[in-house]
């Protein structure tokens, strides 16, 4: 996983609880870096040791913290450095659903290391969408929900979002039901 | 190359191509891309390319022939309607001979992308532009990382850098501690090497330091320590165990010179590089070890002096607070040292006696001593003790006044017998006394041994019945027999009982089950070597009803709302009644516009007789004022104060004589003309005056005995003149004397207090205040004794002024009517615009006259001796004439028209009073007297 989305995760750790909090996760992760580098490639491992210490430190389930950070890294992180590739202004939040795939995919070929997954997009009426997630990485599914949510409050949209097929579960892969309210 | 699989429709490049244009050969645009167009509507009407755009790239003169050959070239057009650039490629197709331009817009950032309103999905997806801008931003983000981390970076260095210079400081700092400390410090290595030896060190061993460094420390230490020091180090290396790491001791170490002196060691661990060093802090402690029981050895030999001293010793600070006592003083007046040490020791004393000690206190004041003065103590068991004090200020070393060291002498034994006739005659009264008391006799454990008729009859248990039982199965209530258990317990181990020698109302048990309040008085007597408790017990059922029907009495019958139609006086008054009714009470009596009286009176004792007293007084108050002002009618005056008060006096004192009772009380009467108080005060406490012109405040009162005293005593007026904005205030001595929980009276003094700069408020609002300081002085809301409080301000306004107001009394003598006439004249001359010829004088003169024969002669019927008034006042637009008089009532019917046939003269008086006046009005005033108005319009 890049440097970004773990530097996400302490940049979402201090500023709502602090410092203090955040080395108390770290120390707990073992996680022997001291300064997340963005474009640099760290095993996943890193990630989700940081994920499972928080958990353990904010005496929260890992789900929680996974969709929380979704959201975080759609509003703050992803938004600073890449939201001039979003266009909230002149676009609708399906639209940008169409698009997430795409933008990972051209992502993926600047960054070499990166292994983005799938968004494919079907069953699109005037007020659902569906979401087809698709990815090598284990157990992330909590974190495209808050991803999901973050990116209506992005486009000022209100919406529900019902994870409806589970890859966890044997399913295909994790499907996401989006309703406009 | 390969074949044409496929061919494209012209078509498809709007798609697949959004940015293309299609130009002829007259360089018009015959053709454009989707988004091409959905910028540029404008080319419809405009469709020459160089209208639209402008080359950037390449730099050369432009026309379709050369445009048509140049292959491969990079074209840059500027957009003319926007700052867009697009990037792309001219090429000729000779079949339709067209020229295609594919491109793609052309800019750097996305934001740039962005604020030109171009998204990354107007991209076609096979076109690189796209993935180039997506770049950008990951370099951009990436590039901006690595300046915040720089900027991180930069900031760490800068931080580690000031630690650095702090750690120096610090090391600095603690070195010059090292060398100036006044303790010896010792750092050895984990086999007992010195590594430092400071300069105190040198001085408290008389080594120098190169002399111990690099040597074993334990060359300080005497034997066994010596021995078993290399011990101690390795055996904590090896197990971490402490021996005395952390602590402080007391031990010894040894000089060069070898002797040994009492030291105290701390020593710490520390790790450096892995290996112990162990810091040990040595102080010299035989100074000090020997003052301290120098010290000790001679406060020993004092206070076995002080505390075996067959006086009574104690020490006190300048606040009269108790700091010691002597095991004497504890043994004679029976207080253990904790439980009165941080008292003052003036709540020992009896009330009598505090007084003397506050009289005391200012000699010590200013003397610095106090001899032979004679007090009474309590003991702790509620004796009283008499004591002979003097004591001897103590100070500091700097001359000011620490404490007090006092010595007493018990003299209760000489004093006793001085009184030991008094004392046995009051015995014997007592026991007379109680011989209508149950009297219960219980010897040390418990058992009833005596038992009376009375006791019988208030218990229902016989004789037979309760000796030898236990009494407290017998005669408490199950839920006071714990309490009952170890009060006995408690006196038979310590001699102490909290109960005994005095009178207490606790609740007791009949046979039938029933409870009942009692009031008992219990003394332990030695009879035959043992211990015996005799209770003397009465039941007071009907005493505790009574408290009940006195309260209702006084808040009946004994208070009244003060009147609030006398102008110039604003009244406040209130009472409020203890637990235990007293009888406190306030009255007033109005007496027209400018006269009010009141009386404020407390009946000595409590309880249902003085509230039947204190309503019985008050009613004849109003009887005796009734009776005198109908009786002095005829002479045209009112009672004075001390008329009312000798009449009363004389009616009351037999009565309170024969019920042993006495009433103090002060009467007052405000005179709203003169502005004069005449009060009679009968042994009453001081009123109080505030005098608003001087601001002072004057405490008055008489020198009469209180009511029931004597019948001798004749009371005498005194009389105090006041002005607008003067305050009265009159109170019970449930006021002055209400106690703060320390004991301390409130006292006039204290009330005096309360009422500086309070001139301004209403008399209600004072009250209020008053009596809301005397419950923050009290600290209690129940009130221990009636508290009554009558506040009378004098208001600004006046009833009339004096000047326009005239008064004349006359007999009943035609003679008089000269005299009548010229006053009237006199007045209406200095405060009218009337001459002494005006027509309108001239007819008031007349109307005057009749009205005066009238009542001479027919009110009177030409009786010499009666009175007749007459006021003279003038209002805003009108004279007015009341004329008085006490005759046979006017009848208005009985006046017949005057016959002006000369036939009687009935009728004329009447006839020319009305015709000369404005208006004549005729009736019987409030106190019985005919009154004739006579006005005048000016």
């Amino acid at each position: 996983m890049y440097g970004l989305v773990n530097r996400a995760i302490e940049q979402l750790v201090c500023e709502q609880l602090g410092e203090e909090t955040w080395q108390e996760i770290k120390a707990k992760a073992a996680v022997g870096v001291d300064a997340f580098v963005g474009l640099e490639a760290y095993p996943d491992e890193v990630t989700y040791d940081l994920v499972g210490a928080a958990s353990e430190v904010l005496k929260l389930p890992a789900e929680a913290i996974l969709e929380e950070f979704g959201k975080y890294w759609v509003l703050y992180t992803g938004k600073t450095a890449y939201g001039s590739l979003l266009d909230p202004a002149n676009s609708t939040l399906f639209s940008c659903l169409q698009n997430l795939d795409n933008l990972h995919s051209r992502v993926s070929l600047t960054m070499p290391h990166l292994h983005p997954p799938s968004f494919l997009c079907t069953d699109e009426t005037e007020s659902s969408i569906r979401v087809h997630y698709f990815s090598e990485r284990q157990g992330l599914a909590p974190m495209v929900v808050g991803l999901l949510k973050g990116l209506a409050d992005l486009y000022q949209t209100s919406v529900e979002v019902e994870q409806v097929a589970y890859l966890a579960k044997g399913d295909d892969h994790d499907i996401f039901q989006i309703t406009l309210r | 190359m390969m074949d044409s699989a496929a061919t494209l429709p012209f078509e498809f490049l709007h798609t697949a191509f959004p940015f293309h244009l299609v130009i002829d050969s007259q360089l018009r645009i015959t053709q454009i891309g989707e988004g091409m167009a959905k910028r540029y509507s404008q080319m419809e009407t405009t469709p020459l390319l160089l209208e639209n755009f402008r080359f950037l790239r390449p730099r050369t003169s432009l026309n379709f022939e050369t445009l048509s050959q140049i292959k491969n070239v990079v074209v840059v057009l500027q957009s003319l309607h926007d700052p867009l650039k697009f990037k792309g490629v001219f090429t000729y197709l000779p079949e339709q001979q067209v020229l295609l331009f594919l491109g793609s817009p052309w800019v750097t950032s996305m934001d740039e992308a962005n604020s030109l309103g171009l998204k990354l999905t107007d991209f076609p997806i096979h076109d690189g532009a796209g993935d180039y801008l997506i770049a950008l931003q990951v370099h951009q983000t990436a590039l901006s990382d690595t300046r915040k981390l720089a900027e991180e970076l930069k900031e760490q260095r800068e931080r580690l850098s000031e630690a650095n210079r702090q750690l120096q400081a610090r090391e600095a700092q603690l070195s010059s501690i090292v060398t100036t400390a006044v303790d010896a410090i010792i750092v050895i290595d984990e086999y007992g090497i010195v590594e430092m030896f400071n300069s105190a060190a040198e001085k408290i061993f008389g080594y120098r330091a190169e002399e111990v460094l690099g040597q074993n420390v334990s060359a300080l230490m005497p034997s066994p320590d010596r021995e078993q020091h290399d011990g101690h180090l390795s055996h904590f290396t090896e197990t971490g165990e402490k021996h005395i790491i952390g602590t402080m001791r007391q031990t010894y170490a040894q000089r060069k010179d070898g002797t040994l002196f009492p030291i105290e060691l701390s020593v710490s661990e520390m790790r450096v590089g892995g290996r112990y060093k162990f810091t040990g802090i040595v102080r010299d402690i035989s100074v000090r070890l020997r003052m301290e029981t120098e010290l000790r050895e001679r406060e020993q030999f004092y206070s076995q002096v002080y505390h075996h001293a067959p006086v009574m010793l104690h020490t006190m600070n300048t606040e009269w607070v108790l700091t010691s006592v002597n095991d004497y003083w504890q043994q004679v007046l029976g207080y253990n040292a904790e439980e009165v040490v941080g008292r003052d020791v003036r709540e020992l004393l009896t009330p009598t006696s505090r007084s003397l000690a506050e009289f005391m206190r200012s000699i010590y004041i200013a003397e610095g001593y106090f001899e032979n003065i004679h007090l009474q103590v309590y003991k702790k068991n509620r004796e009283v003790l008499e004591i002979l004090v003097s004591g001897l200020a103590e100070y500091n070393e700097a001359g000011e006044r620490t404490g007090t060291f006092v010595v007493g002498i018990d003299v209760t034994a000489r004093r006793q017998a001085e009184r030991a006739l008094e004392e046995s005659e009051r015995r014997n009264r007592q026991v007379l006394a109680s011989t209508l008391d149950a009297v219960v006799l219980i010897d040390a454990e418990g058992y009833v041994t005596e038992w009376n008729d009375r006791a019988v009859a208030l218990f229902g248990w016989t004789t037979t019945e309760i000796i030898g039982k236990p009494m407290r199965d017998y005669l408490i209530p199950p839920h006071f027999r714990e309490a009952h258990d170890s009060g006995l317990k408690h006196y038979l181990n310590t001699g102490v009982g909290a109960i005994l020698n005095q009178r207490i109302e606790i609740v007791a048990l009949r046979k039938d089950g029933s409870e009942f309040p009692i009031e008992m008085t219990v003394s332990p007597i030695q009879f035959g070597g043992k211990t015996f408790f005799c209770a003397f017990i009465q039941d007071i059922t009907a005493r505790k009803q009574e408290v009940e029907i006195g309260a209702r009495i006084q808040q009946t019958l004994l208070t009244r709302r003060p009147p609030t139609s006398v102008p110039g006086l604003q009244i406040a008054a209130r009472s409020l009644a203890s637990q235990r009714v007293d009888g406190d009470y306030f009255d007033f009596f109005t007496f027209g516009k400018s006269r009010l009286d009141l009386v404020v009176a407390d009946i000595m004792g409590k309880g249902i007789p003085a509230a039947l007293l204190g309503a019985g007084s008050k009613s004849l108050f109003q009887r005796v004022i009734r009776h005198l002002t109908h009786s002095l009618l005829p002479y045209g005056c009112l009672p004075q104060a001390h008329e009312i008060v000798n009449s009363v006096h004389r009616l009351l004192t037999p009565d309170l004589i024969a019920l042993n009772s006495y009433l103090t009380l002060c009467y007052a009467h405000f005179d709203l003309e003169q502005y004069v108080c005449n009060f009679v005060d009968c042994g009453h406490p001081r009123m109080i005056h505030y005098r608003a012109k001087t601001g002072e405040i004057v405490l008055l009162n008489g020198e009469n005995l209180p009511l029931g005293f004597t019948d001798n005593e004749i009371y005498v007026p005194c009389s105090t003149s006041f002005a607008p904005g003067d305050i009265f205030v009159f109170y019970s001595d449930g006021i002055t004397e209400a106690l703060c929980p320390s004991g301390q009276m409130l006292g006039e003094s204290g009330l005096v207090e309360m009422l500086h700069s309070v001139q301004e408020w209403t008399a209600d609002v004072l009250l209020e205040h008053v009596y809301q300081k005397v419950q923050e002085f009290t600290k209690q809301s129940s009130v221990m004794d009636d508290q009554t409080l009558v506040v009378v301000q004098v208001t600004a306004e006046r009833v009339s002024a004096n000047s326009r107001k005239a008064v004349v009394e006359l007999m009943s003598l035609v003679d008089e009517q000269d005299r009548l006439l010229q006053e009237v004249r006199d007045f209406c001359l200095q405060h009218t615009q009337h001459q002494e010829d005006s027509e309108a004088l001239i007819k008031v003169v007349l109307a005057v006259g009749e009205a005066f024969t009238n009542i001479v002669e027919h009110a009177y019927q030409l009786q010499p001796q009666h009175k007749v008034l007459v006021e003279l006042e003038l209002g805003a637009s009108e004279l007015e004439i009341r004329l008085f008089d006490w005759g046979v009532p006017f009848s208005w019917s009985a006046i017949e028209d005057p016959l002006l046939d000369g036939s009687h003269e009935r009728g004329f008086g009447m006839h020319i009073i009305r015709s000369c006046m404005d208006s004549v009005h005729y009736d019987l005033d409030g106190v019985g007297r005919n009154r004739l108005i006579l006005t005048k319009l000016l």
